[in-house]
């Protein structure tokens, strides 16, 4: 994408001067700074839902006063944290924790250069991108160490030491789980990880309930998989129920104790670039990434007159269950497939793939975190552990050897060869 | 077999929790905190056995006064037994209309300050009832923050003992029209007082002329002393 | 712009493995290993060796470098103390290090390096390292791990307090 963001600028005689050097050092810094602008609006309006979601899930409604509805609450929180004063304890290491936070950030950050976002939107296209962005979230545990150690305080600590442990033993179940994905094309590209879930197939290759050919439906060990990649990866970015490191109840705030205002917002900011790439990383690996779940325009009008009758079910267990209404649903997938059989450029629009599709399975994703942390109460240590090497790491293992003995019963690949 | 009955229990109470708040999530939500400045509770009614009067049966939380119909006559000034009401008045100009009340009683002084002091206040309600025009009475309006000293340079501890915060004043007369109206009034008075001057001097000329059989008159009341 | 970057790297592994060797403060010279790590990665994909250079940040900042930091950091009295490395032996430490430099340079002036006349087409390793590994060198590959599971096994048996 470099590459053709630099030959793009190189068309306009103005801009010549560059030369090619230079018009590709601008095109990785135009890649750079919109990558920076999607992690902080992406802070800033997850912060938001987040508020909002679990404000929702208690009987409560979140932040109302800002801008309507409260929209604007993240945004002045925002501006509130970048005009804080800068307080360094005073016993604190000055200089590891100047450096910490952004360690923890930038590696949060660098790894969305190997997200594809559509076909062609991928600031690095690599040949081992997945285990590139494996690698640069393992950097994180070093940030977290660093602003623990540097806050000289025993919580923040004790944090870091259990962000540590946690990190390190969450890694194994992650890794293992996606290999469980990688196995079955044989890439860690993730462009072509994702090309080969093109499609519409039978759900686990025999049952014969068309399905996207995701890998979550490709084999029932890879549908395993993907909730281990889930539960871990929730874990390695110590979102609830696995946020022991900053355990408010026992530790205030853990290894962010000490920090405050800017430093305290990089902190934010990749929490919530983690929990990002988390999404995206399950959605490309195991929902198809950018792919829609449609084939062609049939495929499309077909699969929102589904949606629309599920709807329409829906609303009537509601009506008998809880005896309301619930009519947003009913209205949104009507009008969709009304829309995807009146016009054909809508249900093409809707077959194409794209960024719409990565965003819309990211976003569940990122629900389906923040349904998790607001239901869940936090694990003990030992549970984590337990729960780590006893139950995830044995699944991981059971489904990497499932799926290749899976693929060996449908004719992917033969041993003999 | 205990490992994997842990297993299934755990997935299994896993999805009645997020069962449960899925369910809080898609519900309409009516039972929820009010957005207290915009939405409040009504006040309950109030019945403490005392009389069918209505404004005694009131919740007494802020003394209120409808300046447009206060006629200046204080007597709910007297009446308060903390002395919590101040209240300044002028004639009206001569011939000048300054409207009537609710009650339809012709307003004849000009109200320039009604302040209450509700640091002073002790809500015994005692002041509406000498009220001719029922103009002042209790309100349940709980709420007595002011914003507008916030803009003052006092710090937070002074800004918490200033009572000034408290101290509420009704009458709408702007300062200008005090100060011009006493003018006026002063104008008045000299004038008045010149007249007789004159008048008197030029009466001890008279009798001076004519002859001085009387000493001299006890004094005439001075002008001006309403 | 590549020759800019690799002398970059360069600097940052130079300079942060000095910290590493020179610092007073061990917390230091471990958390500067953080950048001689990643510097060396950086070096790897210069020599087109993607595979070898994520390997490197996986394994020693996510392995070695997050054990030598509990290492350090479960100590005793890691609040109050300052944690200090002093050099000790200062003169048998340099014999050695200077035969050890000697023989580098020796290496280095009498090898011939053939240089490539062009820039070499990028391709990427995993493919082969993949088949290598579980093709021609399976055998190697499995004894390997069957030496660090036992590793791993008896390490955990000597922690075991009940032996």
């Amino acid at each position: 994408m470099i590459d053709a963001i630099a030959s793009w600028m190189l068309q306009f005689g103005a801009l010549n001067w560059l030369g090619e050097t230079g018009a590709s050092l601008v095109a990785v810094a135009l890649v750079g700074i919109t990558l920076f602008i999607f992690v902080a609006a992406n802070a800033i309006v997850l912060v938001y839902v987040e508020r909002k979601v679990s404000a929702f899930m208690q009987v409560r409604l979140g932040p109302m006063r800002v801008g309507p509805m409260g929209t604007l609450q993240t945004v002045a929180d925002a501006l509130k944290l970048l005009v804080k004063e800068d307080i360094i304890p005073q016993f604190a290491d000055k200089v590891l924790f100047r450096v910490g936070p952004w360690v923890i950030l930038i590696s949060a950050f660098v790894a969305f250069a190997a997200i594809p976002f559509s076909p062609t939107w991928v600031p690095a296209d690599m040949s081992i991108g997945l285990f590139y962005v494996l690698s640069v979230s393992s950097v994180v545990v070093i940030g977290i160490v660093m602003s623990g150690w540097a806050s000289n305080n025993k919580w923040s600590l004790y944090g870091a030491m259990r962000s540590a442990a946690q990190i390190v033993s969450y890694e194994i179940p992650v890794g293992l789980s996606l290999l469980a994905a990688v196995a079955v094309v044989g890439t860690l590209n993730l462009q072509e990880l994702i090309q080969a879930q093109a499609g519409v197939g039978n759900l686990f290759h025999w049952i014969p309930i068309p399905v996207p050919n995701w890998f979550i439906f490709n084999n029932p060990f890879l549908f395993i998989a993907a909730f281990v990649y889930l539960i871990a990866a929730t874990a390695e970015v110590n979102r609830t129920p696995f946020d022991i490191p900053e355990a408010e109840s026992e530790l205030v705030a853990g290894f962010m104790t000490e920090f405050s205002g800017i430093r305290w917002a990089l902190f934010f900011l990749s929490e919530y670039a983690n929990a990002a790439v988390v999404a995206l990383l399950t959605a490309i690996v195991f929902l198809g990434g950018w792919q829609s779940p449609f084939p062609d325009i049939q495929g499309a009008r077909i699969g929102m007159s589904v949606l629309a009758v599920l709807a329409i079910i829906w609303t009537f267990y509601v009506k008998v269950k809880a005896n309301r209404l619930s009519i947003y649903p009913l209205a949104v997938t009507v009008v969709l497939a009304v829309l995807a059989w009146l016009f054909p450029a809508f249900a093409q629009w809707l077959a194409n793939p794209g960024l719409l599709w990565i965003a819309i399975k990211g976003g569940t994703i990122i629900f389906m975190l923040m349904w998790f942390r607001w239901t869940f109460p936090r694990l003990r240590v030992d549970q984590l552990m337990y729960v780590s090497w006893k139950v995830l790491l044995p699944l991981a293992m059971i489904n990497l050897a499932g799926v290749a003995i899976w693929m060996w019963l449908t004719g992917a690949i033969n041993l003999v060869g | 077999m205990g490992y994997f009955k842990n297993i299934a229990d755990s997935v299994s109470t896993l999805i009645t929790g997020m069962k449960v708040t899925m369910g809080y999530f898609v519900r309409p939500r009516e039972h929820v905190t009010l957005q207290y400045p915009d939405e409040q509770w009504p006040n309950p009614k109030r019945k403490i056995g005392v009389g069918e009067l209505d404004s005694y049966n009131v919740i007494r939380s802020k003394l209120h006064v409808d300046i447009d119909d206060c006629i200046g006559c204080k007597k709910c000034e007297r009446a308060c037994p903390v002395d919590c009401i101040t209240i300044d008045t002028l004639k009206a100009d001569k011939g000048e209309d300054i409207g009537t009340t609710k009650n339809g009683t012709q307003k004849r002084l000009l109200v320039t300050r009604f302040t209450i002091d509700m640091t002073e206040c002790m809500y015994c309600d005692l002041c509406t009832f000498p009220c001719p025009e029922d103009c002042i009475y209790m309100t349940p309006d709980y709420r007595f923050e002011r914003g507008d000293n916030q803009k003052t340079e006092i710090s937070t501890v002074d800004r918490w003992r200033n009572r000034q915060n408290l101290i509420y004043e009704y009458a709408t007369v702007p300062p200008e029209e005090v100060e011009r109206r006493k003018e006026a009034i002063e104008a008045e008075q000299a004038a008045k007082l010149a007249a007789a001057e004159k008048a008197k001097a030029a009466a001890e000329k008279k009798a001076a002329e004519a002859k001085p059989a009387e000493k001299e008159n006890p004094d005439k009341p001075e002008p001006g002393e309403e | 712009m590549g020759e800019v970057i690799f002398w970059v790297i360069w600097a940052l592994v130079a300079v942060s493995a000095m910290v590493v060797a020179f610092s007073k403060n061990l917390v230091y010279s471990v958390f500067s290993l953080l950048a001689t790590f990643i510097g060396v990665a950086g070096i790897y994909i210069f020599l087109n060796a993607d595979f070898l250079a994520v390997t490197q940040i996986v394994i020693y900042v996510g392995g070695i470098l997050v054990l030598l930091v509990f290492g350090i950091m479960l100590t005793n009295r890691i609040v109050v103390a300052k944690i200090t490395q002093s050099s000790l032996q200062r003169t048998t430490g340099l014999v050695v290090v200077g035969a050890i430099f000697l023989v580098l340079v020796l290496t280095l002036l009498n090898q011939t390096w053939p240089l490539a006349t062009s820039a070499a087409e990028f391709d990427s390793t995993v493919n082969n390292i993949g088949e290598l590994l579980f093709g021609d060198y399976l055998i190697l590959f499995e004894v390997a791990s069957v030496l660090l599971l036992g590793a791993l096994i008896g390490a955990a048996t000597l922690a075991r307090k009940e032996l």
